[in-house]
């Protein structure tokens, strides 16, 4: 019936101009270099504590744990009573806030960074051995990621909390732990896709020892989607810091953390806003930084996680 | 039907099992419930009573079966604190959380599907934009914090609500709008992508082709579509939801699962820690089974296997 | 004379990205008498389709019409509001698609979709348990209550045409109706489309890239290329000697019955995508008939009721005597 192989049924996808084909098969590379607005948002949002945290002996007009009673609860800079040299504020106790602020920023991202450092490593381990070994491994493995994913994580973190001594490195490990499921279950995935590609194939057949292809096949293959979790990861991983040890459950004074200054905050809510408002707003740019950069980062990278967007 | 629900039911079990098996390795092995349960300041002998008493000397696999069979029963052990059982105190404070979190919900998918519609409908447009950044900003926001500018805007400076504590509807708004503001910016970028895919589908078209007003098309036709993603994210949400609640609910003295369950945690009670967390993932575990049923209902084309 | 039903001139329709406005219907002219049966035939990127659906408003956003006139009774609908259009969809002209399988709402029964059909024109349920009937259901009733997925693609194209039919529009647009269906559901569906267009005085405007459907159903057929109508006229006479290279092309790669060829002649080459159009003939590159003239606007060469794009109808014409020799 049909008068050629040319003539294929022409639907509303034909409607669609043919250039908008050639950019979706635009390499990821080219993707990376063209930065969206929000992008650059993100890379601010995130390069400014980020560089602080780095260099925050340097930029601390004073010592974070320094306490003068006769200069408690003073207001930041453009209030009535501000006093140079305290830029924003001093806390109940006259701790400079924005040296509190900088060395909060050094603990957040720290334990961020590591806690997703050691999730990840987990994760991907999990996930490739799982993936690649298949059989009677994988399906211990991943009902085991089933289950744990079944419940909140946070409950998980508050029954370890409650029989380690809580600190800033009972929280990186307890972080790292509860978290690596979800790059298990991604990488997995991955792999048992890639297995199937004709490279992997390849290379069995050439007699390539198995951990030669975990390492050096799949492991760069799978990389992407890793930097995107890890980047998004790093983001709930500060939220979740902050809250426990808001909930006094995570770092422990004199360690600062945003979140414990937020606790401190609470109760002067009525004589001085500045205590508790800043480290939540340190807290909300940085992690909206890190959630653009998390958007781009999956845009450009990994178009099989942007599904549905 | 029947079978159907035994089979889930039935695939529960092992998930429960490992929670409980986590947690008895956890407060059994790491921890050492005796010297948390005496203090710091106990006698070796004292402990060594304690421990015979508690059956700590027994193999690890008797001491596993014995729990296993204290569980089953519903014992969990005496909370220390309150000198009495775990289980009760923790289901005693479930409907003040449940009424907070279903507040946030409900809240949540007030604000969320409207503003999803709007976005999809409007794609790539300036409400579109808008909302996707006010739902990253929100997202963004750790909810005890907002709770706590929740606060600072409507209790302490206009004081038109009360500060903290429960009793009456006025002191469940400002913890419902902290607790699901986040909900809602989650579930608003769920709405819009479903929406934006299933607008797009060939029976819209066909519904525009009717004549239809672009009312009916849009949420009879595509938002009924759009029921099944989106149920499936609100009670994914919900169990985030849970989690959430418990920072929520310390910030706004709210009587609920969370704050005995934090205490619990800082005091080291783990008779209440375990029984709580026990319930949590009972509760959740409830729920998905639900939200599957629930798909059942609505749409007939997913076959149950 | 009094005016068509609809007709469709100079149309243009592009797609327009970042001020950048890029033609994939240009110049397309039609008319449909009440109760007559149109078909538009091209292959896939010729723009019929495009063209099909401006005259429903029912473009997707990444297409405007940019010029030309789309007239039903006498209103420009170009110009009619949203609403208006909206209004004159069901009742006046309904439409059928492609892909019967993803064109019902899978969650809403097909009584509730035809009720809203039907609603719209003021029709009850004895009309749409009547349509059921004519489009060959044998259980009307229990069709209301089924879903989507309890039917197959050829009876979901029927209650297509029932829930298309059922308020009694003045024109069907039809778009590839049959193309998705089994070979043998083909020809039934397209006899019931006749039926029914006859029985109704429904004029029809079907969609196709296969000659056999525009054989069985259409009494005048235009044939599309590159965003253009390169020739018009009675289908019996078009598809007899055709007046257009592209036309004869069509029907030299088409088989038909008795066929004693070996192998189908395939088009050589594709359609040129729009930003290849220019001014001159855009089957030049195709064609075995092309000249450096052809490089020129083509004529528009008209002669009774048939019209043609081509500066070489007589070289055609002398083709085809030599090959009936």
């Amino acid at each position: 019936m049909a008068e050629s192989t040319t003539m294929s049924a022409s639907g509303t996808g034909s409607v669609e101009p043919a250039p908008a084909k050639s950019f979706s098969q635009r390499s990821w590379r080219s993707k990376l270099r063209r930065v969206p607005l929000s992008g650059w948002i993100g890379l601010v949002l995130v390069g400014v504590p980020a560089v602080v945290a780095i260099f925050a002996p340097l930029l601390m007009p004073h010592s974070p744990t320094e306490i003068d009673p006769t200069r408690a609860l003073l207001p930041p800079i453009g209030m009535e009573g501000y006093q140079p040299g305290h830029l924003l504020g001093t806390d109940n106790l006259g701790r400079d806030l924005l040296s509190r602020l900088i060395e909060g920023a050094r603990i957040s991202l720290l334990i961020g960074v590591l806690s997703v450092v050691l999730a990840g490593s987990i994760g991907l381990t999990v996930g490739l051995a799982a993936g690649y070994y298949s059989k009677w491994i994988d399906a211990l493995l991943m009902r085991f990621v089933d289950a744990l994913l079944a419940i909140p994580s946070i409950l998980l973190i508050l029954v370890i909390l409650g029989v380690l001594d809580p600190g800033m490195w009972t929280l990186i490990f307890v972080l790292g732990i509860t978290n690596w499921v979800i790059y298990a279950r991604q990488i997995r995935a991955e792999v048992l896709e890639l297995r199937e590609r004709q490279f992997i194939r390849a290379a069995q057949n050439f007699g390539v020892s198995g951990p030669t292809i975990l390492l050096r096949h799949l492991t760069p293959n799978v990389m992407p989607s890793f930097i995107v979790l890890s980047t998004l990861s790093v983001a709930t991983v500060i939220v979740t810091e902050s809250g426990l040890s808001f909930l006094g459950l995570g770092v422990q004074p004199p360690d600062i953390s945003w979140g414990l200054m937020l606790t401190t905050g609470r109760d002067y809510l009525a004589t001085a806003w500045w205590i508790s408002t800043l480290p939540g707003l340190a807290i909300t740019f940085t992690v909206l930084g890190i959630l653009l950069l998390g958007d781009w980062l999956r845009d450009a990278l990994d178009p099989r996680l942007a599904v549905g967007r | 039907m029947g079978t159907y629900i035994a089979g889930r039911l039935a695939q529960m079990i092992p998930t429960l099992l490992l929670i409980i098996t986590i947690v008895f390795l956890l407060v059994y092995i790491v921890g050492d419930p005796v010297s948390l349960m005496l203090g710091e300041h106990a006698t070796p002998e004292q402990v060594a009573t304690m421990r015979e008493a508690m059956g700590l000397n027994d193999p690890l696999l008797v001491q596993y079966f014995n729990y296993l069979g204290s569980v089953l029963t519903g014992d969990f052990g005496d909370s220390y604190r309150y000198n009495q059982a775990a289980l009760p105190l923790v289901l005693d404070r479930i409907p003040a959380t449940l009424t907070l979190a279903i507040g946030a919900i409900l809240l949540a998918l007030v604000i969320a599907i409207p503003l999803g519609v709007w976005a999809a409908t409007r794609r790539g447009g300036v409400v579109d934009s808008a909302v996707s950044s006010l739902s990253v900003l929100a997202k963004a926001m750790p909810n005890f914090w907002l709770g706590i500018m929740l606060i600072l805007l409507f209790a302490v400076v206009l004081q038109w609500l009360p500060v903290s504590g429960s009793g009456s509807w006025a002191h469940l708004v400002l913890p419902v709008v902290a607790l699901g503001t986040g909900t809602a910016a989650e579930i608003t970028r769920l709405v819009r992508s479903s929406m934006v895919e299933i607008l797009s589908q060939d029976y819209i078209r066909t519904a525009r082709g009717k004549g239809l007003r672009q009312r009916v098309v849009v949420y009879k036709h595509a938002l009924l579509n759009a029921f099944v993603p989106v149920t499936s994210i609100t009670i994914l949400q919900f169990s985030t939801l849970l989690g959430g609640a418990l920072i929520t609910e310390v910030v706004f003295s709210w009587p609920g699962l969370g704050q005995l369950l934090v205490n619990a945690v800082s005091m080291r009670d783990m008779a209440v820690v375990q029984a709580a967390v026990f319930v949590i993932a009972v509760m959740v575990l409830a729920l998905s089974l639900i939200s599957d049923l629930l798909f059942k209902a609505v749409d007939r084309r997913i076959s149950l296997g | 004379m009094s005016e068509p039903l609809l007709k469709i001139q100079n149309l243009q329709v592009s797609a327009t990205r970042s001020s950048a406005k890029l033609p994939v219907v240009d110049g397309a002219s039609l008319s449909i008498e009440r109760g007559e049966r149109v078909a538009l035939v091209g292959e896939s990127g010729s723009g019929k389709s495009v063209t099909c659906f401006s005259a429903m408003g029912l473009l997707p956003e990444s297409l405007q019409v940019t010029d030309g006139s789309i007239r039903y009774q006498g209103s420009e609908l170009t110009a009619l509001g949203a609403e208006k259009l909206r209004r004159l969809r069901g009742p006046e002209i309904a439409m059928i698609y492609q892909e019967p399988l993803t064109s019902l709402n899978p969650l809403l029964t097909i009584g509730a979709q035809l009720k809203e059909a039907a609603g719209r024109a003021k029709a009850g349920r004895r009309e749409i348990l009547e349509m059921l009937d004519r489009v060959g259901f044998a259980d009307p009733p229990r069709i209301l209550r089924q879903r989507p997925h309890e039917l197959s693609g050829g009876m979901r194209q029927r209650v297509m045409i029932a829930m298309a039919l059922v308020g009694r529009p003045k024109l069907l647009l039809a778009d590839e109706p049959t193309t998705a269906l089994d070979v043998t559901i083909q020809s039934q569906v397209l006899k019931l489309m006749y039926d029914l267009s006859y029985d109704l005085d429904t004029a029809v405007l079907i969609v196709s890239h296969d000659l056999s459907v525009v054989r069985k159903l259409a009494d005048t057929v235009h044939v599309m290329y590159a965003g253009q109508v390169v020739e018009s006229g009675p289908v019996k006479e078009v598809l007899a000697t055709p007046r257009h290279p592209y036309t004869q092309a069509l029907l030299d790669s088409a088989p038909h019955m008795g066929d004693t060829r070996d192998r189908l002649e395939s088009i050589p080459g594709i359609v040129p995508t729009p930003d290849q159009w220019d001014q001159g003939c855009r089957f030049r590159s195709r064609c075995p008939l092309a000249t450096e003239q052809c490089e020129q606007r083509p004529p528009k060469v008209e002669e009774d009721d048939r019209a043609s794009m081509c500066w070489h109808i007589d070289r055609l014409v002398a083709r085809q005597q030599e090959a009936a020799v």
